[in-house]
């Protein structure tokens, strides 16, 4: 081996890797708005520092030593036809000539406000090479203006579908009011950080947002408009924000003491200047009111050896991963959730001795069943450390 | 335009999609294939030729990013061509800088097998990803994307000195942990 077969390795080097290593760090301008989907992904970035690894043993097992887990931010494959969910088949909607793209959220019918009327759902079959269409049934959600949002009915569920392509904000209150943020902004956990590139590791959570959502809705005025390649500088607060009714898990808000406010929840960053008298009164109540809690990770995951595969469930022996092995424990995944069964049978069909790690959102609970989980996939799994490869 | 609708347009045989292409991440690959070859018309023809790659494997492929899917076909491209100079005595510049950082990682030798370029790749990959996030950075922003020392200070608010360290201690890293996998017996 040489140097070049050195240099040649690093092009293998993980998509998320490359795309983090986007983010630039401004020390000294402050910048106002990220247009490029390329810095998009920076401002995801970001806040997806702590989550970078978005690996951690279940909540229940912190206590035991358990190895490294280590995931590929970007999936590579292409599932046949069969195996993708409604959502992924219309993957792109078409109402009144306005695109739409699927948001990866499904939304509580109780949050939906009345038809809009029919759609077209477009996707295309790359191993049959057919385009497929369908014609589908879009809804308003409540409050949110429908030339930003847009619930849609694939399949059983209602999914949000964001408008491809929407104009950018020119105010807060704009951003505001057609994404009815009075309601739909709920703040959960925290964490601050001493600059726009590294977050602490302590996370912190309120009883109530109703003081910051407060001071936001005072700042109205505050302007978005010009173009730039990075994040505000200064100090700040990330908050995690999950909202049904906007279809995000998990996006960021964070407040700059600079006197800015950046969120990625309608994936472009949008940056708004609300002065540092605002954002430094947010920063102040977040420093004092709240109560330290769990780290926030993006997903949960579990990962280990199949032990056996039922009908509708697998279960998972995470023994392998545990530095002592009496730690080890089983967990039972339930697998009539297409993206997790998917897992089990493409590209290649798992079974009892292969190792694999599977993400969730909900919980493991005391009996070891994960609930919610999102996917399945295959893992390596060299000295106690798991891997997924892209 | 939308990464899904380039490659859509690629599915389709579209050939608008290259100009899409071009607009959208021909300058970001030209800088890459500038800082390999320092080479304003060579750099120029690898971003074509990764143009044409894309065409070509655009399907079947599907990346779930173009913007690196073409900076990974543009580096390799480039590097190819770098090579090729080199035999020619044209090579130097920033690539070969960091080829001489890198001489310090590994011992010298043949090149290998492809299982063991694979190998030497997940190894790689595992390494890049256990790294903290600023060392990642810069490691990645030097050692993939071939940028200057001063660049990457400029990019991450470092001073140069900074980055040189930083690089210095990851090196060093890398070259235990290739010692460690048995890629190199130190």
């Amino acid at each position: 081996m040489d140097e070049k077969d050195l240099y040649k390795a690093i092009g293998e080097t993980d998509d998320h890797d490359l795309q983090q290593s986007e983010t630039k760090q401004k020390s000294k301008k402050p910048f106002i708005f990220i247009a490029a989907a390329a810095a998009l992904a920076a401002v995801a970035a970001a806040f997806a520092l702590p989550m970078a690894l978005k690996k951690e043993a279940p909540a229940e097992e912190k206590s035991k030593e358990y190895g490294k887990t280590y995931i590929a931010a970007e999936n590579a494959v292409v599932f046949p036809w069969e195996y993708m969910t409604e959502a992924e088949k219309n993957a792109v909607v078409f109402l009144g000539g306005d695109m739409y793209v699927a948001r990866d959220c499904k939304i509580d019918p109780a949050l939906l406000e009345g038809p809009l009327g029919e759609c077209e759902g477009k996707g295309y079959d790359v191993y049959a090479e057919k385009e497929y269409r369908a014609k589908l049934a879009a809804s308003k959600i409540k409050g949110v203006n429908e030339k930003l949002l847009i619930a849609v009915k694939v399949g059983e569920d209602n999914v949000v579908y964001r408008r491809y392509e929407a104009e950018s904000p020119k105010t807060w209150g704009e951003f505001y009011d057609k994404l009815a943020l009075d309601k739909n902004l709920v703040l959960g956990k925290y964490a601050f950080g001493e600059d726009s590139y590294r977050i602490d590791d302590k996370w912190y959570e309120l009883t109530s947002d109703a003081y910051i959502k407060s001071v936001l809705a005072e700042c109205k005025n505050a302007p978005c408009s010009v173009k730039s390649v990075g994040s505000p500088a200064g100090g700040r607060v990330t908050f995690s924000v999950t909202s049904g009714a906007l279809g995000v898990y998990k996006k960021s808000f964070e407040v700059y003491d600079t006197g800015f406010i950046e969120t990625n929840i309608m994936e472009y960053g949008f940056i708004f200047d609300i002065g540092k008298e605002a954002a430094e009164k947010i920063i102040k109540y977040a420093k004092e009111h709240g109560t330290e809690t769990e780290r926030e990770f993006y997903y949960k995951s579990v990962a280990g050896i199949i032990k056996e595969i039922g009908k509708d469930y697998v279960l998972i022996d995470d023994t392998v991963l545990c530095k002592n092995a009496a730690d080890g424990e089983v967990y039972k995944v339930k697998t009539d959730d297409i993206r997790v069964r998917r897992g089990l049978e493409f590209p290649k069909k798992l079974s009892v001795g292969d190792a694999v790690m599977v993400e969730y959102r909900g919980t493991a609970d005391k009996n070891n069943t994960v609930t919610d989980p999102v996917g399945l996939r295959e893992a390596a799994i060299y000295d106690g450390e798991a891997y997924v490869q892209e | 335009m939308d990464d899904n609708r380039i490659t859509e347009l690629l599915f389709s045989r579209d050939g608008s999609a290259l100009a899409a292409l071009n607009e959208k991440y021909g300058a970001y690959c030209l800088k890459i294939a500038e800082n390999v070859l320092r080479n304003r018309q060579d750099a120029e023809e690898c971003v074509n030729d990764a143009l044409l790659r894309v065409w070509r494997s655009v399907p079947p492929e599907k990346p779930a990013s173009l913007m690196l899917y073409m900076a990974r076909i543009t580096r390799n491209i480039a590097f190819n061509r770098y090579n090729e100079n080199t035999a020619e005595k044209r090579g130097g510049g920033e690539c070969a800088l960091v080829l001489d950082e890198l001489a310090e990682c590994v011992g010298g030798g043949g090149t290998e097998d492809e299982y063991f370029s694979k190998e030497l790749g997940e190894c790689i990959r595992g390494f890049v990803k256990g790294l903290p996030v600023r060392e990642r950075n810069v490691f990645v922003r030097r050692y993939f994307y071939t940028e200057p020392a001063p660049e990457i200070a400029e990019k991450y608010g470092l001073t140069e000195e900074n980055v040189r360290v930083i690089l210095s201690r990851t090196r060093k890293k890398l070259k235990k942990l290739l010692i460690k996998e048995g890629f190199y017996n130190g």
